[in-house]
């Protein structure tokens, strides 16, 4: 009985050399100081942000709107401890569980537009988050949004430094990852590629491509969430600007120039384009004008983003 | 007298003014091989899309097995034992043969998430027996020995095989194949027929084609359904329909009629 | 409190406006239609239109009018040049399309920052004094602003509908295929759509540029209401966009008169939701979907 290989399911030594690497530059922050150290844990935020959205762009759609999900995990998990004093735990499932319920009831209306039309209904449901935070002051704080939003604390451990506070965000990030490798080596994750590669064809062997998405959707926005829960304890103030629609245009070109289809892409984007706006600190708009350069060439000529890269030096590898 | 398995009734698609099938029944027995004919135009592909559940019905229904599924989307008619192959080759061209099978069987897996979100309770597969069952598809069709080779990179011939493979790993217990013949030369189509012939007697199955080839479809069907302009102008064994005055009308001229 | 007043007042109000959306809107569809592609930097063009205008009358001392035109027909060949060089690669590809107008938005958005500096511009007005009729007041730069928008209007109305280039134009839009088929050459078309679709963006920035401040940030709102008015009269329908357009105006200045600006906003978001889910042809459009 030949044993039946899922695709992609090996670890090759490449991707273990690259794991060391990346553990030892997961571990350098924590000796290089403060700044380093926000950098790092902003990274880290994105790499688990970008990741959900990678899992609903691999279902064959792309969320103009994601940054909204963050926006519903943030609200929801400090207004309920502020209004009521709730441990961190239990805010913070309650704000995972409504933005699921959010995606579950947006996304089965919305997941069967096609393409654009979905783009344009996920940007106008980012701005109409935006409004509405904006608009239902005396909840949300308005345009002033939510100041002095207590760090985390789990046990009497309060992760109230950026070297602890790194500790944290790495940890969830990583397992972002192992969430991601774990999920498209699965069943349900070959569903996912199969909807996107061949969309007819998968519905027509038993795979809902609506529901699968549908799921994809709400997983992808669920991590988003989490992101947003633990960006407002560690900033410690939130408002409707921290999640704009421009925000959700960053976690795409993010998603884009790491890779939209690669277990990878949303570490390299998140690795590269987190920390560049704040050493171009003086030249914030060549930066820009940079990252608009980058989605173009990399759309143009690498469209499979920069992690594409590595499946060079694999083939590479395997002629030897 | 054979089981009824599927019928179709007074089924009617219209688009915007257009009525692309008017009024249409027929129906198919447990282990016929139905053939579903009739010039360009005629409504054939509609008429399949309708039963597999790729668009909805205008009015009519479709029923299956006592259920009438009219307006389910294929995803769950494949649930019930209807499936279909694809007019152009369908496949999955970045993955291998085998791992094409396999995302055909996806959906059959005991305790899935996938076989859960469709509502699958029968037919269902154990997931150590995945690499079996592929092996038995692939055996079905003959395409083992191309079993590890990427699906875009196989002769046309065989992703068509490929393609009637994924939709048998489904184990339906009807198959629909639209213009199976489609671009294939003499010999493919006689393998193709032999094939046809084999998941009839072997595997029990029931097929339905949509075919321009006459020569396959008189050689291969016990029942030919004839469509002109979406309405059934003539149903009947191979002769009564070679013989059928409307019918001989309906393809006067047409050059695929020559083979027959 | 005079509501036949206010509301006459709110009604001149939301048409001038609405003349702005259109200009912005009947440009996006026309990308749109053309390229099937949602075009993310239409509103930096209504920015670049908006300081192309302002340093042309500044700098170069040239009347309103005459900067108005050279804006235009550079925006027009500007944005040919753009399709030609950077867009045509994704021609059938809208959705990577798409996100490279979002890298074509970050980069003139940012050069135009480097440029002129992140603080609003204003410009001189281009007439002085206010109209004054049965309690109504119109400052005469609006009354400017709307002649010349309704005469743009009626030569782009005149081009699309009795020349060749334009009815070919028409015909693209409105029915990709049918267009197609009739052999119309995308060569010439697609960066003529895009030339056209934001020479119209421009035209609007620039004519609005002496009544609102000019700064590299003057572009997001006009992109977000050329989204909503696009989707409301449909994404494949220029007579659709124009009426959204104006009606969108109005809605706007009689919305404010009883609600806060963000929830008008909020509602009319939440109406471009649905339409999108309900009827993405839009009121009027026959695009297909």
């Amino acid at each position: 009985m030949a044993h039946f290989s899922m695709p992609g399911s090996s670890l090759g030594r490449k991707e273990w050399g690259l794991l060391s690497l990346l553990g030892v530059l997961a571990i350098w922050p924590w000796f290089m100081g403060a700044f380093v150290l926000h950098l790092a844990i902003l990274t880290s935020l994105n790499v688990l942000i970008v990741n959900g959205l990678s899992i609903i762009a691999r279902s064959g759609q792309l969320s103009f709107g994601h940054a909204a999900f963050a926006a519903v995990g943030a609200y929801v998990s400090v207004l309920l401890s502020v209004e009521f004093g709730l441990p961190i735990l239990l805010t913070s499932a309650i704000g995972l569980l409504m933005a699921a319920l959010v995606a579950l009831l947006l996304g089965w209306v919305i997941l069967r537009l096609k393409g654009v039309y979905f783009v344009l209904v996920t940007f106008s449901f980012g701005e109409l988050m935006r409004l509405a935070l904006l608009d239902w002051g005396e909840l949300t704080g308005g345009a002033n949004g939510i100041a002095n939003i207590a760090p985390i604390t789990l046990f009497d451990f309060a992760f109230d430094s950026r070297s602890r506070f790194y500790a944290l965000a790495l940890l969830v990030a990583f397992l972002s990852m192992l969430l991601m490798r774990r999920l498209f080596a699965s069943h349900f994750g070959q569903a996912i590629d199969a909807v996107y590669e061949n969309p007819a064809l998968a519905e027509s062997t038993g795979l809902s491509v609506h529901r699968i998405q549908i799921v994809a959707f709400v997983l992808g926005s669920m991590l988003a969430a989490l992101g947003g829960i633990l960006q407002a304890r560690y900033i410690g103030y939130i408002s409707p600007e921290s999640f704009n629609p421009g925000i959700s245009v960053a976690f795409i070109t993010m998603l884009v120039i790491g890779g939209q289809r690669s277990v990878w892409g949303p570490l390299v984007g998140a690795l590269l384009l987190t920390p560049l706006p704040e050493l171009f600190r003086g030249a914030v708009h060549t930066q820009n004008i940079f990252y608009g350069a980058a989605l173009i060439l990399i759309l143009r000529f690498m469209p499979g983003g920069l992690a594409s890269l590595m499946s060079l030096f694999k083939r590479t590898e395997d002629k030897k | 007298m054979k089981q009824e398995l599927l019928k179709v009734q007074a089924l009617s698609r219209h688009f915007g003014g257009l009525a692309a099938l008017n009024n249409v029944s027929f129906s198919v027995a447990k282990g016929e091989i139905i053939g579903l004919i009739g010039p360009n135009g005629a409504g054939k592909t509609t008429a399949f899309n309708v039963i597999s559940g790729t668009m909805p019905p205008t009015s009519g229904q479709v029923i299956f097995a006592g259920q009438d599924i009219s307006g389910r989307p294929p995803s769950q008619v494949v649930v019930s034992g209807l499936a279909r192959t694809f007019q152009s080759t369908s496949t999955y061209p970045q993955m291998t043969v085998a791992q094409n099978v396999y995302r055909g069987l996806l959906s059959r897996l005991e305790g899935s998430a996938v076989a859960r979100l469709v509502g699958r309770r029968e037919r269902l597969l154990k997931p150590a027996q995945v690499s079996n069952e592929v092996d038995a598809i692939l055996e079905m069709v003959d395409l083992q020995s191309w079993r590890e080779v990427a699906a875009g990179s196989l002769a046309y011939g065989l992703q068509k095989k490929l393609g009637i493979a994924v939709a048998l790993a489904t184990r339906p217990t009807i198959l629909l194949l639209d213009e199976p013949a489609a671009g294939l030369n003499h010999e493919e189509c006689n393998e193709l027929s032999k094939l046809l012939r084999q998941l009839q007697e072997q595997q029990g199955l029931t097929l339905l084609l949509v075919e321009h080839h006459m020569a396959l479809v008189m050689e291969l069907c016990e029942r030919i359904v004839v469509l002109v302009q979406g309405e059934k102008i003539a149903e009947g064994s191979p002769g009564e329909i070679r013989e059928n005055p409307a019918v001989v009308e309906a393809y006067l001229g047409a050059p695929d009629y020559a083979h027959a | 409190m005079d509501w036949s007043v206010l509301l006459a007042q709110a009604t001149i109000n939301g048409l001038i406006v609405g003349l702005l959306y259109l200009l912005m809107a009947v440009g996006f569809t026309l990308v749109f239609g053309v390229m099937r592609m949602v075009n993310f930097a239409h509103g930096e063009f209504y920015m670049l239109g908006a300081v192309s205008a302002y340093f042309l009358t500044t700098w170069l001392q040239l009347p309103f009018l005459a900067a108005v035109a050279v804006t235009f027909f550079g925006s027009v060949l500007f944005g040919g040049l753009l399709e030609w060089l950077i867009l045509q690669p994704f021609r059938r590809d809208e959705l990577n399309g798409m996100i490279v107008t979002i890298g074509m938005a970050m980069i003139l958005q940012n050069l135009a920052l480097i440029l002129c500096g992140p603080d609003p511009l204003s410009m001189p007005a281009v007439v002085e004094g206010t109209l004054q009729v049965a309690g109504i007041f119109i400052p005469y730069s609006r009354i400017y602003v709307v002649f010349f928008a309704l005469l743009v209007l009626a030569l782009l109305y005149g081009y699309l509908k009795y020349s060749r280039p334009g009815r070919a134009l028409r015909a693209v839009v409105e029915d990709f295929e049918i267009a197609s088929i009739q052999g119309i050459r995308a060569r010439i078309y697609y960066p003529l759509g895009f030339g056209l679709g934001v020479g119209l963006a421009s035209i609007a920035g620039a004519l609005m540029a002496p009544l609102f401040s000019v700064s590299p940030f003057v572009g997001a709102t006009p992109l977000l209401k050329a989204f909503i008015v696009v989707v409301l009269g449909g994404l494949g329908s220029i007579p659709g966009a124009a009426f959204a357009g104006l009606v969108l105006g109005l809605i706007e200045s009689y919305a404010s008169l009883f609600f806060s600006s963000s929830t008008a906003d909020m509602m009319i978001f939440a109406l471009v939701m649905v339409m999108l889910v309900l009827r993405p042809k839009g009121l009027l459009g026959k695009g297909e979907v």
